[in-house]
């Protein structure tokens, strides 16, 4: 077998770190060898994160992250409007998505050669009653390694038998839910393979930001969306509308504002919202005085 | 004899501290270390392990308690990163001074500010004149054995040994790491018989005195002494690992080196990256290799000095600043290492890179044996960096 190279996206909280961890468990156990790395900051629910699995029948040593990528497996579909997650795609890439849209419409939207889709947090609501796509997604990870990547007859099985296993220690219910998340993602899975090009950034190091000539002194910020700072606008799942007409300007939601994402001018006069600095807690509509309700919270469309 | 497990530099770190058996740990969790002092609590709580952890409000404290453990004739270490190491710098200093044998985990990460929780070398360097014993892990597996021989090289040149591991890289990467079973490593780390205790109620010492102008001096001198024998106890100690684990730790690993126009040098996880640029520069013709340092103090000048004076140019990585030295911490040591070569010295070039997590992709690894085609990093005699927008 070749290097295979799997680039997990997804957001803190999705479990996604101990999806890849135990796919590159369970590929270790095979005999052949996996590497997994997680890349993330001081992670928060929602953030942004990368995991990196790679496998191989020779030992890696390599720990950059990796460039070019056979898949990447993406948590949430919102997550592909960021430069780093398409970075270094190919014609090659199998690009599987949680999603709920079929695989040839998620293609020729995203201009992706190699889709495979998956209701994962569908899955996961109904299985587990919960949110985390993690599991459902694993089941289709693996599945699409049964045409030769991972050479080894019966390794769903023996994932299955680790997922039951990890879950476990929680209560037999949750490792039953969790078991039948994974056979789902496994049995549901839809793939669409086209001979598209996927226009892809090739971006070594996040997305370009400023230059070392045009941070100010001490890296020190008048905004937290000014270039050098990861902006958080991604993270939010919704967004603060503010309904000019209603806003009394009472500024309530400014000092509690997180991420200082509310505009607000000289004279005192809320602006609008700061969306790339916005993560989306929802704290300036749940403050917003009833009697204005300026502030509402939109869910973002997949 | 060894059996293979799955897991990350963290968890082979926390396993190599329950095989050594250490006996009292103080700890103050922080990121990236955080998840081998969670393990070695759950080895306490399960009875896998039969040690004291101090819970400490800081990492000042952290290595006080370590030290009066040790004072007092038990087998002790912590572990820590960054703000941590740098908050106990002053006791670790103390710690070498009195000749303690406190083993300390270093997971390396990037100093603040601007605050960064990724890995490079700044936290470990800033020790570098400690005094301790500083060695750096290449892999996981390499961070258990390091750890383990840690105890018994601590012990026997009666100093602190610094085990430094790059943060994320090593610490959060999961890969198959083959460990001794744990009477094995028992055996091997022997037990620990301290010379001088405090609680030796027969013949009472007092530890770190008060020392005028008339005794500092040798106290310092005899301190250096200790510290350059460890270079011998260290290569017996590798060859006696070797005979149970069935691998070769040695000071420095030279790859590639013999007939190499080029030599970079360098130390911790990059070594795997960079092993593959090599093989692939191989592969086309040009004679590079590699030299990476498990261990960095003492500075094994003598072997840096030999393996390197064949090439036609030496290119060091160091993985932080020495801010406004010439050159990062790695690079003066070798030129200075060089130096004494009575002709024809290679000529060395250094490089910063690898800063707050910025790990060192294969294309800009590649362009290091290519000087001559890029003028921004061709030229120079001090410190250049090599992935910064400038």
């Amino acid at each position: 077998m070749r290097t295979f190279a799997f680039r997990f996206h997804a957001r803190g909280n999705h479990g996604m770190v101990t999806s890849a961890e135990i796919f590159a468990r369970q590929v270790d156990a095979t005999g052949v060898y996996a590497s997994m790395t997680p890349h993330f900051g001081a992670a928060k629910a929602g953030e942004p994160i990368t995991v990196d699995v790679r496998i191989s029948a020779n030992p890696i040593m390599e720990v950059h992250p990796i460039i070019a990528p056979d898949m990447i497996i993406v948590s949430d579909q919102t997550l592909l409007a960021l430069p780093e997650v398409r970075a270094g795609l190919s014609e090659e890439t199998v690009v599987l998505l949680n999603s709920r849209m079929l695989p040839s419409y998620l293609a020729r939207e995203y201009g992706l050669a190699h889709v495979a889709a998956l209701d994962a947090t569908g899955i996961a609501l109904a299985a587990v009653g919960r949110p985390y796509p993690n599991i459902a997604l694993l089941g289709a990870l693996v599945r699409l390694t049964q045409n030769g990547i991972v050479p080894k007859a019966g390794f769903p099985l023996e994932v299955a038998r680790a997922v039951h296993e990890h879950f476990g220690g929680g209560s037999r219910l949750l490792a039953t839910s969790n078991l039948r998340a994974f056979e789902q993602g496994y049995d549901r899975v839809q793939r669409s393979d086209t001979a598209a090009a996927p226009s892809a950034p090739r971006v070594p190091h996040s997305v370009s930001r400023a230059r070392a000539s045009e941070l100010s002194f001490g890296a020190s910020l008048a905004r937290l969306s000014e270039a050098f700072v990861p902006t958080t606008g991604a993270w939010s799942t919704a967004q603060p509308i503010v309904d000019m007409d209603k806003c009394e300007h009472c500024l309530f939601c400014w000092p509690l504002c997180p991420d200082k994402a509310i505009a607000v001018s000289a004279e005192g006069k809320l602006t609008g919202i700061d969306h790339d600095a916005c993560k989306g807690c929802g704290i300036c509509a749940a403050v917003c005085p009833p009697k204005f309700s300026a502030i509402t919270m939109k869910e973002k469309l997949e | 004899m060894t059996s293979t497990i799955f897991c990350s530099g963290n968890t082979a770190a926390a396993l190599a501290f329950r095989h050594a058996g250490v006996e009292v740990l103080a700890l103050y969790p922080i990121t990236p270390s955080t998840a081998a002092a969670e393990a070695l609590a759950l080895d306490v709580r399960d009875g896998l392990l039969d040690a004291e952890i101090i819970p400490v409000e800081g990492e000042n404290s952290a290595m006080t308690a370590c030290m009066g453990a040790s004072l007092a004739g038990v087998r002790t270490a912590t572990i820590t990163s960054s703000q941590g190491l740098l908050y106990m710098a002053q006791q670790v200093f103390a710690a070498a001074g009195m000749r303690l044998p406190v083993v300390i985990l270093d997971s390396t990460r990037a100093i603040s500010a601007p605050l960064n929780v990724n890995g490079d070398h700044g936290d470990a360097m800033a020790m570098r004149a400690a005094g301790c014993i500083q060695l750096f892990a290449r892999t996981a597996e390499e961070l258990y054995d390091l750890t383990l021989i840690a105890f018994p090289l601590a012990e026997t040149v009666r100093l602190p040994v610094m085990v430094c591991y790059d943060g994320f890289s090593i610490s959060h990467t999961m890969t198959r790491v083959a460990v001794l079973s744990e009477d094995d490593a028992r055996q091997f780390v022997g037990v620990y018989r301290p010379a001088d205790a405090l609680l030796a109620l027969d013949a009472p010492r007092t530890f770190g005195p008060v020392c005028g102008p008339h005794f500092y001096t040798e106290a310092r001198y005899s301190q250096r002494l200790a510290l350059a024998s460890s270079l011998a106890i260290f290569a017996e100690l590798g060859d006696a690992y070797a005979a149970r684990s069935g691998r070769a730790i040695r000071t420095l690993d030279a790859y590639q080196t013999v007939g190499a126009d080029d030599i970079v040098v360098l130390l911790g996880s990059t070594a795997g990256t960079m092993r593959g640029v090599i093989d692939r520069l191989r592969e086309t013709g040009r004679a590079v290799g590699m030299l990476s340092l498990a261990c960095y103090r003492p500075f094994p000048e003598a072997e840096v000095r030999e393996a390197l004076q064949g090439a036609a140019r030496v290119i060091v990585l160091d993985r932080s600043d020495d801010m406004g030295a010439p050159q990062g911490p790695l690079c003066t040591d070798v030129r200075s290492a060089l130096y004494a070569l009575p002709a024809k010295r290679p000529h060395v070039t250094g490089f910063i890179y690898g800063l707050g997590g910025r790990e060192l992709l294969p294309d800009e690894a590649m362009k290091i044996f290519s000087l001559d085609d890029d003028p921004t990093l061709s030229g120079s005699e001090s410190a250049t960096y090599l992935q910064v927008r400038r």
